[in-house]
C-alpha cells in the first residue's frame, strides 16, 4: 500500500478513537477495530499471533516478552486488522515468530515466504509493519513534538521514545521514513 | 496444491465477489466497468470470473489496484493453514512444532469467537 493511504488510513482511525496525544492507546485502537487484544504466555521465539475470520478477529501477543516489543507486537497485529477493508470472513491465522522492525539487506522476504507457513503474505508484513510505525507514532504528532524537541539530540530522542512508549530504534526508523533527520555526513 | 483449474475459479470468484460487494470507500462495479479500468474486453472478464480463462499477471495487478488490495488477496495460496485445512489441523501442526502454548492461545480464540465474545482487551 502506498505510503500515503496508509498514514491517512491511520489518521482516519486516531481520529474515530479520538487519540490527539501520545502515547497511543493501542487498547481504543484496539477496541475501535473490534479487535480481541491480549498478552498471554507463548513460545519465546513468538512474537504474536492474529486469527480472523466470520467476521471476528483476535490477536495475542507474548507475556514473556519486554513490554515495549509487546507494544510493537500488537500495533503490527493491530495493523493486519486495519489492512482488511472489512472483517475476513474466511479463516485466517498469522503467526509471527518475527515481527522484527529490522530486516539484513540481503534476506529477500520474498525469498523466506513459503506459502506452507502460518505467516502473511511479504506484502502484508510489509504493510502491516509500516502501519504499525505509523499508528505509534502519528505523523501529525509527531512532528509536532519534534518542533519542541530537537531530534538530533540523543537525550530528546529518548524523551521522544518514553513519550511515544516506543523503542530508540522505532523512533529512529519513523524520523527517517517522514524526513525528519538523515544520517549526518 | 489445488490444480489450474481450481485455481482459476477461486480467482474469478474473488474478483467476482470483491466486484460486485463494494465498501465504503468503493462503489460496486458491474463488470464492463471493472473491465475497462482492468484493461480487458468485458467477455474475457465473464470467462475470468467463472474461471473458465486464464488470468495474465499484468490484469490480476490491475485488478489488483483496482480494489486496492493486495494480488495475494485474489490467489488461493494464502500461507494460512486454517484457511485450508480447518481449525482442528491447525491445534495439531502448532503442537507438532512444539507450540503447546500457541497451540492454547489459538483455541481459547476460536472458543472466543464461537460463543460470540466480543473485544474486552
Amino acid at each position: 500500500m502506498l505510503q500515503t493511504s496508509l498514514e491517512s488510513l491511520v489518521q482516519q482511525i486516531l481520529d474515530s478513537c479520538s487519540l490527539v496525544s501520545p502515547p497511543i492507546d493501542l487498547d481504543a485502537v484496539a477496541h475501535h477495530l473490534e479487535v480481541n487484544i491480549k498478552s498471554v504466555e507463548l513460545e519465546d521465539d513468538i512474537s504474536g499471533f492474529l486469527v480472523a475470520g466470520q467476521g471476528r478477529t483476535a490477536a495475542r501477543v507474548n507475556a514473556r516478552h519486554q513490554a515495549t516489543h509487546q507494544r510493537w507486537a500488537k500495533a503490527q497485529l493491530l495493523g493486519y486488522r486495519a489492512l482488511f477493508s472489512h472483517a475476513p470472513t474466511e479463516h485466517r491465522f498469522i503467526l509471527d515468530t518475527n515481527l522484527a522492525l529490522l530486516r539484513r539487506t540481503d534476506a529477500l522476504e520474498t525469498g523466506s515466504w513459503k506459502a506452507a507457513e502460518y505467516s502473511a503474505t511479504p506484502v502484508e508484513r510489509s504493510d502491516a509493519r509500516q502501519l504499525a510505525l505509523a499508528l505509534l507514532m502519528p505523523s501529525k504528532l509527531l512532528m509536532a513534538e519534534t518542533v519542541r524537541h530537537d531530534p538530533t539530540s540523543e537525550l530528546a530522542l529518548a524523551e521522544l521514545a518514553r513519550k511515544f512508549d516506543v523503542s530508540s530504534v522505532a523512533l529512529m526508523l519513523r524520523l527517517l521514513q517522514l524526513g525528519i533527520v538523515q544520517p549526518a555526513a | 496444491m489445488m490444480d489450474d483449474h481450481d485455481l482459476y475459479k477461486v480467482m474469478g470468484e474473488r474478483i467476482r465477489s470483491l466486484r460486485k460487494s463494494g465498501t465504503r470507500h468503493r462503489p460496486r462495479m458491474t463488470q464492463a466497468e471493472l473491465a475497462e479500468l482492468a484493461g480487458l474486453e468485458r467477455s474475457a472478464l465473464t470467462y475470468i470470473e467463472k474461471g473458465q480463462q486464464k488470468l495474465p499477471v499484468h490484469s490480476l495487478l490491475r485488478i489488483a489496484e483496482v480494489f486496492s488490495v493486495s494480488p495475494w488477496d485474489l490467489v488461493p495460496l494464502r500461507p494460512s493453514v486454517g484457511a485450508n485445512l480447518g481449525i482442528g489441523t491447525v491445534v495439531e501442526t502448532l503442537r507438532r512444532d512444539g507450540r503447546p502454548l500457541v497451540a492454547a492461545a489459538y483455541i481459547d480464540c476460536v472458543a472466543g469467537e464461537e460463543t460470540g465474545a466480543t473485544n474486552k482487551s
